[in-house]
């Protein structure tokens, strides 16, 4: 063999890549090659060629003739190839032979179908959510966009009136936020509180599967107004994975004029005027209260106090700080705060800290990171408490929770020791527009309902309340003798 | 009639004799005898030529006096002690009836005297109704007889006019003694209510304090939610023993012997009360039994007598969370017990005989050769070893906990068996099974767990079927 012929030898041995476009199948979508004597399934497609699954009769396609065919995708025409069979395979599956094509003349335009597929595939989920919107009443649909343009309009000429203020000093336009921001969050208070009525009655024919898809429109569509507010904000985001958290609890006792915007600051003023904010605030007062009485009562004798779901603890800052003005003997106090979120604890630990050292208090503090269930599976095994107390935690409990969290508690007090629990009165009102506004769902009861929950507790029991009457404190002392 | 109203009359008339007899005698010591004596200051105005004559009638009421008194300390019944008390007003009558026609005739003021015999006799001694009548009848009758017997046109109408007098008197005592005897038998009736009343509630305290001592020996073998369940009659309890489907743990201490010997008896002691303290209500947590300790080894056993689906799941995750448990608390274990505090646990699923057993000593208990099993699985494990054969694979192998096989053994009594290792809860999630309840769900008897809702609310919820306890 010459030197030539080995050198072509050894290049015919070199496997050379064949390049060709690549084969693409169509997922999810119905695409037809129509011949003269029937339409065929397309299996797969290239810039060059075309394949089909043949379930019966492939002998009819022969490799020496050509054929005509028209190429649909969702019975959209994309184009007419001139088709010469390049060869035949029998399936493994058994579904039928596919016979692959190569174009005499031309290409598949590949371009034209991806453009089919996407466009079929949005107008697939469009039609989706059309047919989902037809669940939400029209009504509530009608009074939601209503909400959304009197916001919008609203903002609108709150926008106007601070583009007016803007050259204005940094004093005058204080005072003229502080002024302003009232009167709108009045108003938008004038106008949700009987929309909020008639957005739960259109719900009231809704089944209990299509409510969250009412809730989640309603909550697109102002989204970019209402949660202007911080605390709205928050409460929809849940950034600790619950509404009602600790900087929650902050924001409502801080009741400060904060938003993005000065229409976000009027939509936080009007949230944080609602009863139920007023209530926390009232509640950290009543809670303070108790603690004043239960502290003078004992006069310098040590008292073991616990709150459970701390959050910040405003009550202990408020005692702490006010100890020396009411001659309180904290030395023997031992407060117990414990929580499940670390960050709450962290934040009560930062400001008490503060204030003890700032008051030299002897108080003593223990901080307990612990989940509530913890609580009631006893791997909390603190006891012998003179006061124990919880408020904006027996809310998040079922029925049946509620009553094997009270008796964990009620278990862990000595005798004589009290027990307080506070809940969400059923007469509160805005429920309705926390739950979709805000995402906030609580359990709401009557003084009924805590006494049918606690009143077998064997200790005397009563229920007392804040001033706005919308959180109720359930009080139950243990006998002094078992 | 009821028997209240028996027991009412009963006493009525127990009272009647006892108050019949003082009266009678209260009036023939305190009475007859000074008010007839202080009569005789009117004898001495009404009739004094004959005020001698009347001193000695009035004598002869001591006679009488002295005659009832001696009687009416002898008798005891209703009829004689009427009897003679009749007698004695008869008798008190009478001899007014005769100074009254002794000095003049039926227009004597005299008569008056027999309206206060009849005040006295009819508003407070408490008479049957017969004796009260036969008593008015005695003291007017004479008087009527007498004036009869000397009627004349002068004294008639007078006689009408006393008459009347007599008649008001006799009205007056009747409704006083009517008022009287009402209220002396609301009396009484109040007493025989407030006597029932204590019966009842002497037999209720009775029943509570042996059902809270049975309770209370319930409490050492059941968990707290079971002795609930029975109290409160959920759940029932028989007193016949049964066959039924069990699943058996013995849970064993490794070297106790050895251990005792080498600390001392207290230090073993208080190790094994900690022991217990932890292991028992972990036992209760999942509804098992706990029937005895044999020596330091504790048995117990699941679905009896609160029936649950998932018993013998349930076993294993208790004698998992025992050992767990205890090797978390290592550390304060071996300040008494010296060395690593180790556990080795068998279980048996099988038929056995349950119920309240032994003849001396009654507990609750479980026989059969399902617990002889389980105690030979227990010798066959080694130290920190939970060990089961076939009749519970299947149980567990569904609830995804964490299974090996250990080969075949030879039980002692039993025969060769497939014998596996129950390691860790595996996909059976410890967050499931340790949690929180003690609570069966209502639909499959699974032991509830805490889980929060899509609104963020925390509730109970069965893990396998979904039911949430509301």
């Amino acid at each position: 063999m010459s030197l030539t012929q080995q050198q072509e030898s050894s290049e015919v041995q070199i496997r050379r890549p064949v390049i060709r476009s690549d084969r693409r199948e169509l997922v999810g979508m119905r695409s037809t090659l129509e011949f003269q004597f029937g339409s065929f399934e397309v299996r797969n497609y290239s810039a060059t060629g075309i394949a089909i699954l043949v379930k019966t009769g492939a002998d009819r396609f022969i490799k020496s003739d050509t054929y005509p065919a028209s190429h649909n995708v969702d019975g959209i025409k994309v184009g007419t190839y001139l088709l010469s069979v390049v060869r035949k395979a029998q399936l493994s599956s058994g579904e039928g032979t596919q016979v692959a094509f190569e174009l005499k003349s031309g290409s598949i335009p590949i371009d034209k179908i991806h453009t089919i597929a996407t466009v079929c595939k949005v107008l697939s989920g469009f039609n989706e959510a059309q047919q989902e919107m037809s669940k939400i009443p029209l009504e509530f649909r009608r009074l939601t966009l209503e909400a959304k343009l009197f916001l919008q309009n609203l903002e609108a000429r709150v926008e106007e009136m601070r583009i007016e203020k803007r050259y204005c000093s940094l004093q005058e336009l204080q005072s003229f936020e502080t002024t302003l921001i009232p009167i709108i969050a009045k108003l938008i208070t004038d106008w949700f509180e009987p929309g909020y009525q008639q957005l739960e009655a259109s719900l009231k024919d809704v089944p209990a599967a299509d409510i969250p898809k009412c809730t989640d429109f309603f909550r697109e569509q102002l989204k970019e107004l209402i949660y202007q507010s911080p605390f709205a904000h928050r409460s929809v985001s849940k950034p600790l994975g619950y509404a009602g958290d600790f900087e929650m609890m902050n924001i409502i006792y801080r009741n400060e004029q904060v938003g993005t915007s000065l229409f976000g600051k009027c939509l936080h003023a009007y949230w944080l005027d609602h009863s139920e904010a007023k209530a926390v605030r009232n509640r950290s007062k009543y809670l303070y209260e108790i603690l004043l009485r239960v502290i003078r009562d004992r006069a310098g004798a040590p008292l073991k106090i616990g709150s459970i779901a701390c959050g910040p603890s405003r009550e202990v800052q408020m005692i702490i700080e006010s100890a020396a003005e009411h001659e309180l003997d904290l030395s023997n106090c031992e407060f117990h705060l414990l929580d499940q979120d670390v960050n709450a604890l962290k934040y009560a630990h930062e400001k008490l800290w503060e204030i003890v050292k700032g008051t030299n208090s002897p108080v003593r503090l223990n901080f307990i990171n612990k989940a509530i269930k913890h609580v009631i599976t006893r791997r909390w095994q603190d006891s012998d408490f003179d006061l124990l107390y919880s408020a904006g935690l027996f809310d998040y409990f079922s029925d049946p929770v509620a009553r094997m969290v009270a008796k964990s508690l009620f278990e862990r007090l000595k005798p004589g020791g009290k027990l307080v629990i506070g809940n969400f009165n059923l007469t509160t009102p805005n429920q309705f527009g926390m739950r979709l506004a805000l995402d906030w769902s609580l359990i709401y009861r009557s003084r009924e309902d805590l006494k049918r929950l606690f009143g077998d507790l064997e200790g005397d029991f009563s229920i007392e309340q804040e001033p706005e009457g919308v959180n109720l404190f359930c009080v139950i002392r243990k006998p002094e003798t078992p | 009639m009821d028997q209240t109203e028996q027991e009412v009359l009963r006493l009525r008339r127990e009272q009647r004799i006892t108050e019949l007899r003082d009266f009678i005698l209260i009036s023939s010591n305190w009475i007859s005898v000074p008010l007839y004596l202080v009569f005789l200051i009117a004898d001495y105005f009404y009739a004094p030529d004959k005020f001698f004559v009347y001193f000695s009638i009035r004598m002869l009421i001591i006679p009488s006096c002295l005659f009832v008194n001696l009687m009416i300390r002898r008798s005891n019944s209703l009829a004689k002690i009427q009897a003679l008390g009749t007698f004695h007003a008869f008798v008190s009558a009478f001899l007014i009836t005769i100074m009254a026609f002794y000095a003049e005739d039926a227009t004597s003021p005299y008569y008056a005297g027999l309206n206060l015999c009849t005040i006295l006799v009819g508003s407070f001694i408490p008479w049957t109704a017969g004796a009260l009548i036969c008593n008015i009848a005695l003291i007017y009758l004479p008087f009527y007889a007498w004036s009869f017997w000397e009627w004349n046109t002068h004294s008639h109408s007078r006689l009408i006019v006393n008459s009347c007098f007599m008649v008001g008197t006799v009205v007056i005592t009747l409704v006083i003694r009517y008022v009287n005897e009402k209220y002396r038998m609301a009396a009484i009736r109040s007493r025989v209510a407030l006597d029932q009343e204590l019966d009842r509630r002497a037999v209720i305290i009775k029943e509570k304090s042996e059902e809270a001592l049975n309770l209370a020996e319930l409490a050492k073998q059941f968990s707290p939610q079971v002795v609930h369940a029975i109290r409160t009659g959920e759940m029932q309890i028989s007193d016949s023993v049964k066959e039924s489907e069990i699943c058996v743990s013995f849970i064993d201490i490794c070297d106790s012997t050895s251990v005792m010997q080498s600390v001392g008896v207290e230090s073993y002691q208080n190790a094994l009360d900690l022991y217990v303290a932890i292991a028992v209500p972990i036992l209760f947590k999942y509804d098992i039994t706990f029937d005895k300790m044999i020596g330091d080894a504790i048995m117990g056993f699941s679905n009896e007598p609160a029936k649950r689906m998932d018993y013998i799941a349930r076993m294993g995750a208790a004698c998992l969370e025992i050992r767990d448990t205890m090797a978390a608390r290592d550390d304060e274990m071996m300040c008494f017990w010296g060395r690593p505090f180790e556990l080795k646990m068998g279980l048996a699923n099988g038929p056995a005989k349950v119920g309240f057993q032994g003849q001396i000593v009654r507990s609750y208990t479980a026989t059969g050769m399902v617990v002889n099993k389980a105690n030979r699985l227990c010798d066959a494990a080694r130290p920190g070893q939970i060990v089961f054969d076939d009749s519970s694979i299947a149980a567990f192998a569904a609830r995804g906990f964490q299974t090996r096989m250990i080969g075949t053994k030879t039980l002692r009594g039993i025969g060769e068996r497939n014998v596996y290792e129950l390691e860790s809860f595996g996909l059976a999630s410890h967050e499931r099974w340790s949690e929180v309840s003690a609570a069966a769900c209502e639909v499959c008897g699974t032991i509830l767990h805490l889980e929060e809702n899509a609104a963020g609310i925390l509730i109970l919820k069965c893990g396998d079927c979904g039911f949430v306890l509301a």
